[in-house]
């Protein structure tokens, strides 16, 4: 616990002192924009919080795609993987609390989105349920936070890292029902989409703004927790396997 | 002419850098997933909204990103040249650093328009488009041209703070994405955003693209890919002027090594 804790603080000081780590928060007004425009300009006003809703989401991934897929990445580039190999504290419990961090300043993207969206189209949201709202938010950052954490590992197991960590946006926000809810899309498409935790996220933060009354929340809220820390798990798992193989095969620092 | 051979050599190593990047199986099977997903991620606005015409609409804008992210994606890669320690030597050499850059990423531009035409072949026939498909690949060139101008100036920003790289060439992406007219025209802005757009490359060169794919060539068209072509060029003036002023500064006060 020591150990996750010291992670956390360190990478929040060095979040803060990278200025590329804040990317995907500087995007988040310019897709407000575009998602409000198109609500806008073919006479939805009804959608607007689906427009707020879906920047949201989008900075959540990416900062967990982006920032926290690169800890590992960034650790083999400094040098600093063969010292976590050595180290007496877990690697696969380092890893995660310094994909946490990261992912604590995902959730700016909420003032983010909504100071755009009172700024430009003056648009004030009524929040239907507040604390369903609150729920699902942490669990999908919970999620994500998983997903950046198996994300980072697999960097360390490819050369094709970069190509990994950029192709691991659109395709899950896609299938998560970012924007289209997942009911929207075909049929078939709908099996796959349920697996990915982001899915059942969308569903329940769009129902806890815009629905009066939501129904089967306990269930699926259950089934949001269930898949969000199974991403942990696996995660934990992943970089332990990673970390046992790098070090027996010597390719630790080798790209 | 030797500035022509600078640039063909750079462009070599472009090529090759990216082939580097890439198998065939992660390109495809990783990259041009993403790109097809993000093309219909923004085309399926229309589902929701139950508009056919903004399926199409974003469709075809979304298409015509692909070469502009492309075009546009130098200004990050040349930031990383300086953590490379390339740069000294560029200082160095006799000719000035922007035919390098220029051809360093020169393949981008192919690159943009092959994948804009790829997603669009494999999408189109699903999101029901009917039109002349077959100008859309020299019209796509068009805007990875004018995109590749900005690019270049954004690269040379860049250079000067590498940590921001990323920031800059991203900001400037989706601002374009968000007003040039991709997913709605850029009419619906107030009358101060679309003089912006103006002057930023996509916003004309798309313009372009949704006239010759609906009614062939025509004077309107050459007219939109003359100011995305006008634009680009613009920005490539500006580029030169700032990799000029960067190599100056840089020899003077011998900074030129040294990353922030």
């Amino acid at each position: 616990m020591r150990a996750a804790l010291a992670a956390f603080r360190m990478q929040l000081s060095l979040v803060f002192r990278t200025p590329n780590f804040w990317m995907v928060q500087f995007i988040t007004p310019a897709q407000t924009i575009l998602f409000l425009s198109v609500v806008d300009a073919f006479g939805r006003p009804d959608l607007m919080a689906h427009a707020i809703i879906a920047p949201t989401l989008i900075t959540i991934w990416y900062t967990a795609v982006w920032t926290g897929g690169s800890v590992v990445r960034n650790d083999r580039w400094n040098g600093a993987l063969e010292l976590h190999a050595a180290a007496p504290a877990p690697y696969g419990v380092v890893v995660p609390a310094r994909v946490a961090a990261v992912m604590s300043m995902a959730l700016l993207a909420v003032p983010l989105a909504l100071g755009t969206a009172a700024l430009t189209y003056g648009v004030d949201i009524d929040i239907q349920h507040p604390w369903l709202l609150l729920v699902a938010l942490v669990l999908v950052v919970i999620g994500t936070t998983g997903f950046g954490a198996i994300l980072t590992s697999m960097t360390v197991l490819s050369r094709a890292a970069n190509t990994i960590q950029s192709s691991a946006s659109y395709p899950f926000l896609l299938l998560g029902g970012v924007f289209v809810p997942l009911a929207l899309l075909p049929g078939w498409v709908r099996p796959i989409g349920r697996v990915i935790f982001l899915s059942w996220g969308s569903d329940l933060v769009r129902d806890g703004i815009t629905e009066p009354s939501v129904e089967g929340v306990p269930g699926r809220l259950a089934v949001l927790a269930a898949l969000s820390l199974a991403g942990f798990v696996v995660a934990h798992r992943l970089i332990r396997l990673v970390m046992r193989r790098v070090s027996v095969t010597g390719e630790i620092a080798v790209q | 002419m030797s500035a022509l051979r600078v640039t063909a050599h750079a462009a070599l190593v472009g090529f090759e850098d990216t082939r580097a990047q890439y198998t065939w199986m992660t390109w495809l099977f990783g990259w041009m997933i993403r790109a097809t997903a993000q093309v219909l991620f923004f085309a399926a606005m229309g589902v929701l909204l139950d508009s056919d015409t903004l399926i199409l609409f974003a469709f075809i804008g979304n298409v015509a990103a692909m070469p502009a992210l492309h075009g546009m994606a130098v200004g990050p890669d040349t930031a990383w040249e300086r953590g490379l320690g390339t740069l000294p030597l560029l200082v160095a050499a006799p000719r000035s650093m922007l035919p390098v850059f220029a051809g360093r990423s020169s393949f981008y531009i192919a690159q943009g328009v092959g994948e804009g035409f790829l997603i669009f072949a494999v999408l189109a026939p699903f999101l029901g488009f009917s039109g002349l498909w077959w100008w859309l690949p020299p019209a796509l060139l068009v805007v990875s041209l004018g995109s590749y101008g900005l690019g270049l100036f954004l690269a040379a920003v860049a250079i000067r703070r590498p940590r921001i790289g990323n920031i800059i060439f991203n900001l400037a992406f989706w601002g374009i994405v968000a007003i040039g007219g991709v997913n709605v025209p850029t009419a619906v802005f107030p009358a101060w955003v679309q003089t912006l757009a103006d002057f930023l490359p996509l916003h004309h060169g798309l313009l372009g693209v949704r006239e010759i794919l609906a009614t062939g060539p025509s004077l309107e068209a050459a007219q939109q890919f003359g100011f995305e072509l006008l634009i680009g060029l613009g920005w490539f003036v500006l580029a030169l002027v700032a990799f000029k002023t960067f190599a100056e500064s840089g020899r003077k006060d011998g900074t030129i090594d040294l990353v922030e």
